[in-house]
């Protein structure tokens, strides 16, 4: 029915669907600053066609539906990036912190201790009978298994450090999966309908973002609007509406009861970063100062045990523990681990400075050479095993062939590599989510200036409603006047 | 591209903490005074660096060792030159007496100086350095030189037969004015109390009879020409061959002939010490036994005596000659070590610096200019967040 209450039944529905219009743009400007919220927009269409008399009049407006502006390729980019850069960036920290502790920056760490050491050797060597140089050597080799011991309780300490943060991590994740299958019941219900929950989406997004700060993982979402994680590896944590927990036993992580062991299968996040160190970068540190404390214990006490004390007698050892080595068969124990941890001076010599075997036989106090031979091993190459520790596979090594100084410089340069490589890749990340995040706000994010437009827009649109209507008021109360 | 606020937000945070970032950085350069500040900062350098400062740290060691050495050295130079001056004095008095006509007291005279020049020998031959007595080998606990002639144990030869598994000792009271060096050589083998041996005083050279002696547990006489109360026992243990050598040291000398080496470098070891053997000769013929025999010569007016002592003094000059020579070399070495030694600590220095430290103007430069590149970004940030279209749309 055409005529003048049909234009006023179009300028109401102009007017609602504008003051919705107004509702979704201050929805915008409200959550400006909202963390994961996705502008929203009024998609507007015009009412189907009347038709009347041949004629095609158009019966007005209607609110079609509210959509997101949301990005899906940049969403799931930045989640992987995320998970990259969480990695790098709980590596990060336990690195730099390492790298404090080695010290090696002013040569103020283990470096200037075995330095000390061995000068301690040689300032015997000028006076092999002095009880002031031996007392100094036991004191410089005392530090010396101090710094040993320091290093390798930090070590220690970090590695402890490390499962408490993935208990805690697990902890968290196990929440978060929990959350995403909540939301996902309300998504499904909500959409049943039709309609699009876009607020609940976004509190899913950034719920998936923070699990995928924790580990690396893939999404799917499915018809009905739920979503599906899984782990990078493919084990599922969320499946509609059930989620599937992670729980840790011991050093092993166990999913969903299940007692088989899914360590290997957790890569990138902050997850991913821990169990690399926890497992792989810090007992690899861990294996090679002991190897270094145990080759040095191992070559100081066989030349030692061979030696000559002050008083002449023979078979003393420098360095305790003795690692299960035969200083008389020339054999090395088979492991040296855990020397690093307990490196200290043995019996024979602690507090007995005349049991330093500084001579290569009895019968003179001036006979310097068995300790020209221990000062000889700062220069000489020793057979020293590397380990290398990866996570998913036994630990390995190679035997080099180098001095112990050298050993320990290689292993501050790798420490050093490592850091360079993770700071390099940290940058890298940070970079690049922060443009992704650009790209992402630039779809999806809320400009003041453009809302305002809008909002004057619809504004007027609404202005001009009801001045329609004004003029069908006019018009009708003609209409009344005519008599 | 479309902006939005929240983008604007993130880049001003985002570029003002890199920003901070390198602002932090650069002031931790310029208070340290260093370029590594941590491994990861440059892995490389770091393990040059560490590199460099276990040779600096050796070359100091080094440094040290060659100190010792250089005053090791120079005190055994002028224990040289002491005893160089007394052995002038004593050739002096040797050829003034040994032109016959002396009187009486001048000879007394001249004994007493003798007898002051042995005293102070021992005095020289037992010269200190930080408690070390210099001559006595490896035995520097021990005074090099004694004032009286003593048996010293005695020792097997190293080339010795190990049928034998007992020991021989030597005991008993030095009668004679020299030292001497006694060979004991099995002649006959057999058990202790079946072998017999021979004696030589001279360390070989000269033997007497063979199967002189029968070797016993308790102490038998050791001699070839004169008893001088010299006794050896062998303990009952094993078979004596024919060869076995036993060596008894009758001598003032109670250190041995090992020379104390120091290190001079990486594999460089240099030998510091020269031994009472060396400087004073070998016992039997050593210096306190011309000496002795000098004074003994004056005593009894041996004319000839006293002047057969003048040319093992002349050789003695020159030997001390030669070994001053010698520790002059070595002293000259030291010194060209320590010059090659501080050029390496100067060189290694450089390059340590080079490899950690910072140079200041440029980082100051750097810091002003992230200043103000700092400044900057903080200004545009406040005039961006500033802009707003609510003020002007109406």
């Amino acid at each position: 029915m055409a005529g003048i209450s049909s234009v006023l039944n179009i300028m109401r529905e102009a007017m609602m669907v504008q003051q919705m219009a107004i509702q979704v743009t201050s929805h915008n400007i409200a959550n400006v600053d909202t963390p994961g919220y996705t502008r929203q927009m009024m998609v507007l269409e015009s009412n189907p066609v009347l038709l009347n008399n041949r004629l095609k009049v158009g019966l007005g407006v209607k609110a079609a539906v509210v959509v997101q502006a949301f990005d899906r390729f940049a969403t799931q980019t930045i989640q992987q990036r995320t998970s990259a850069l969480s990695e790098f960036e709980s590596k990060k920290s336990v690195l730099d912190f390492l790298q404090a502790v080695f010290n090696e920056a002013d040569g103020s760490g283990l470096t200037q201790s075995l330095q000390e050491f061995w000068s301690a050797w040689g300032d015997l060597s000028n006076n092999p009978g002095g009880l002031l140089e031996r007392t100094i050597l036991l004191t410089k080799a005392t530090t010396l298994t101090e710094r040993f011991r320091f290093l390798y309780n930090q070590l220690i300490q970090m590695k402890s450090e490390m499962s408490g943060n993935l208990r805690q991590g697990l902890q968290e994740l196990n929440t978060l999966t929990e959350q995403v299958t909540n939301l996902n019941g309300k998504i499904v219900a909500a959409e049943a309908g039709g309609t699009r929950a876009n607020d609940l989406r976004d509190q899913r997004n950034t719920l998936i973002e923070k699990i995928s700060e924790l580990t690396a993982i893939r999404t799917l979402e499915t018809d009905d609007g739920s979503i599906m994680v899984t782990t990078a590896s493919g084990m599922a944590l969320v499946d509609g509406i059930q989620s599937f927990s992670l729980v840790p036993q011991g050093e092993e992580i166990h999913w969903n009861g299940d007692t088989a062991d899914i360590r290997d299968r957790l890569s990138g996040g902050k997850i991913g970063g821990w169990l690399d160190l926890r497992d792989a970068i810090l007992p690899q540190y861990m294996a090679n100062l002991d190897e270094l404390a145990g080759t040095l214990i191992y070559q100081v006490n066989q030349l030692h045990f061979n030696g000559v004390t002050l008083d002449g007698s023979t078979g003393k050892t420098f360095f305790a523990p003795n690692p299960g080595d035969d200083y008389e068969a020339e054999v090395p124990g088979p492991t040296f681990s855990g020397a690093a941890g307990a490196i200290a001076l043995s019996a024979d010599v602690e507090g007995i400075p005349q049991n330093i075997a500084a001579s290569s036989a009895s019968g003179g106090s001036g006979n310097n050479e068995n300790a020209l031979a221990i000062l000889s091993l700062q220069d000489g190459a020793v057979d020293i095993r590397k380990w290398t520790y990866e996570r998913g596979s036994a630990p390995s090594s190679e035997v080099q062939s180098l001095t112990l100084d050298d050993y320990y410089t290689m292993l501050v340069g790798d420490l050093g590599l490592l850091g360079e490589e993770i700071d390099q890749g940290w940058d890298f990340e940070a970079s690049l989510v922060n443009q992704l995040n650009e790209l992402r706000d630039s779809i999806s994010g809320v400009n003041l200036d453009e809302e305002m437009v809008n909002l004057m827009k619809y504004q007027q649109a609404f202005v001009a409603a009801s001045k329609v209507i004004a003029i069908c008021d006019e018009l009708l109360r003609g209409l009344m006047e005519i008599r | 591209m479309r902006i939005s606020n929240r983008a604007i937000y993130r880049n001003i945070n985002f570029h003002l903490s890199n920003l901070t970032e390198q602002l932090k950085n650069i002031q931790e350069r310029i208070a340290t005074e260093r370029r590594i500040n941590k491994p990861s900062d440059d892995p490389i350098g770091t393990t040059q660096a560490l590199r460099l400062r276990k040779v600096l740290s050796q070359i100091d060691q080094y440094g040290k060792n060659i100190e010792g050495g250089s005053s090791w050295l120079k005190v055994t130079d002028t224990a040289l030159d002491a005893i160089g001056q007394l052995v002038s004095r004593a050739k002096e008095i040797a050829s003034l007496m040994s032109t016959g006509g002396t009187s009486e007291s001048e000879r007394e005279a001249a004994v007493r100086s003798v007898q002051g020049l042995l005293d102070q020998l021992v005095q020289i031959g037992n010269t200190k350095l930080n408690g070390r007595y210099i001559f006595s080998g490896y035995r520097d606990d021990t005074p090099a030189y004694t004032d009286d002639l003593t048996i010293r144990s005695s020792s097997a030869d190293p080339g010795n037969n190990p049928a034998y598994t007992g020991q021989a000792t030597s005991s008993g009271t030095y009668t004679g004015l020299y030292g001497k060096q006694y060979v004991v050589e099995i002649t006959t083998g057999g058990a202790v109390g079946v072998a017999r041996y021979r004696v030589s005083e001279n360390g070989g050279e000269t033997w007497g009879p063979a199967d002189a002696f029968e070797t016993s547990t308790s102490p038998t006489e050791v001699y070839n020409s004169t008893d001088l109360g010299v006794r050896i026992a062998f303990t009952d243990s094993g078979t004596l061959t024919p060869g076995d050598r036993f060596f008894i040291e009758v001598s003032r000398y109670q250190g041995d002939s090992e020379k104390i080496r120091i290190v001079t470098g990486a594999s460089s070891r240099v030998e510091m010490n020269l031994t009472g053997t060396e400087v004073f000769g070998q016992a039997g013929s050593d210096l306190f036994d011309v000496l002795t025999e000098l004074k003994n010569a004056l005593e009894t007016n041996d004319t000839a005596g006293v002047r057969a002592c003048l040319s093992p003094l002349v050789q003695f000059q020159s030997n001390l000659t030669g070994y001053r020579g010698e520790v002059g070399n070595r002293l000259e070495r030291m010194e060209t070590y320590k010059k090659i030694l501080s050029d390496f600590d100067l060189q290694h220095t450089n390059r340590l610096d080079e490899i950690t430290g910072v140079d200041l103007s440029q980082l100051a430069v750097l810091l002003q200019l992230k200043q103000t590149l700092y400044e900057s970004a903080l200004y545009s940030a406040s005039r961006i967040l500033s802009l707003n279209s609510t003020d002007l749309l109406r």
